[in-house]
């Protein structure tokens, strides 16, 4: 009886693990975290009236890897249309070196990241989103509310790529315009939660 | 599903189609996989221990592929992947759209996701991430007991 108690308890608590993903028309969560850059922190205002990309990504997962480029050209293609983006890694650093704070600011600078690069350490702002995998796109309008979540694009592969997710949704935006395809399924590496 | 399955594999040049048996198992697990997911990597001995269960037909689903780079290099890494791993069950190497197989069979887009179907290609259950060994072979049992 104690066993299956046990049982039930560790599969209640699996589960309480990995929340939900938010909904389109969800309120984004605020939070507050550590630019791996330099340190600083950088606090992320849901409702501060302007377009913004919270995109879980990390130091490891070689699909996360290939859409490095295109976050980071889409980052600086967007800023000029006054987008702002987040860059979190969720990845637990105690079980990966690869996600600690060294490696992240290393990565950040040669890689050329227009965005901050913000450490989740415990993980708990990608339980709150619902984030599941790296890379993991959530695009929030100035009113604080989730209007696109899921891939960047349908294909890590820019010549298989038949739907550009996270670029239609913010051009839709910016347009006034209806968001065709407003959440997919992001595909890519398990987060790394904290254990 | 099992229809569908084989539409996609076959879709996505198998790496031995042969090996298909022509009369399904009583159940068919399908692992889709990646040498590059972690957990995906983790739970491969198992997998290879859980496929000797009688009246089990196992069968594995590589993503590698959905990432840039040399498909003929790709494809060579998760041959000797599986060569290293004794996975002797049948395993496709995907080399189709991404979202396809995604929608396919219904997950999330995180891997690894296992699928155990009946006979008749009905789903009986998932795992979504790395299975538990006793766990998933107790399930096993279980329906093979129905």
């Amino acid at each position: 009886m104690l066993r299956k108690l046990s049982l039930v308890l560790l599969l209640f608590v699996a589960f309480a693990a990995v929340a939900a993903e938010l909904e389109v028309g969800a309120k984004a969560p605020a939070f507050a975290l550590t630019n791996a850059v330099d340190g600083k922190q950088v606090a992320f205002t849901p409702a501060d009236g302007k377009l913004k990309v919270v995109v879980f990504t990390c130091n490891q997962c070689p699909y996360a890897k290939a859409f490095e480029g295109r976050l980071v050209s889409l980052g600086s293609d967007y800023a000029k249309k006054g987008v702002a983006f987040y860059a979190i890694d969720p990845n637990d650093d105690n079980q990966y070196a690869i996600e600690s704070m060294d490696n992240m600011r290393s990565r950040a600078k040669d890689h050329g990241y227009p965005y901050p690069y913000l450490k989740d350490a415990d993980s708990k702002v990608a339980t709150a989103y619902g984030a599941r995998v790296t890379p993991h796109v959530f695009v929030v309008d100035g009113k604080g509310v989730i209007r696109y979540r899921g891939y960047v694009d349908d294909s890590a592969k820019p010549e298989e790529r038949t739907h550009t997710g996270l670029a239609d949704a913010l051009d839709s935006l910016i347009g006034n315009h209806d968001i065709k395809v407003n959440a997919t399924k992001a595909f890519g590496c398990s987060i790394k939660w904290k254990a | 599903m099992i229809t569908l399955l084989l539409a996609l594999t076959l879709a996505a040049k198998p790496a031995d189609i042969s090996r298909v048996p022509a009369k399904p198992a009583k159940l068919r697990v399908v692992n889709i996989w990646a040498t590059w997911c972690v957990p995906c990597v983790h739970e491969m001995d198992d997998l290879r221990e859980l496929s000797k269960t009688k009246d089990v037909d196992f069968a594995g689903i590589s993503m590698d592929d959905v990432i840039p780079g040399d498909r003929k290099t790709t494809r060579n890494k998760v041959e000797k992947f599986l060569a290293s791993k004794r996975i002797t069950y049948p395993n496709y190497y995907y080399t189709g759209a991404q979202n396809a197989l995604v929608d396919a069979f219904d997950f999330s887009g995180e891997l690894p996701v296992t699928i155990v179907y009946d006979r008749a290609g009905k789903e009986l259950f998932r795992v979504q991430g790395a299975i538990e060994k006793k766990t998933f072979g107790e399930k096993l049992n279980q329906l093979l007991k129905r």
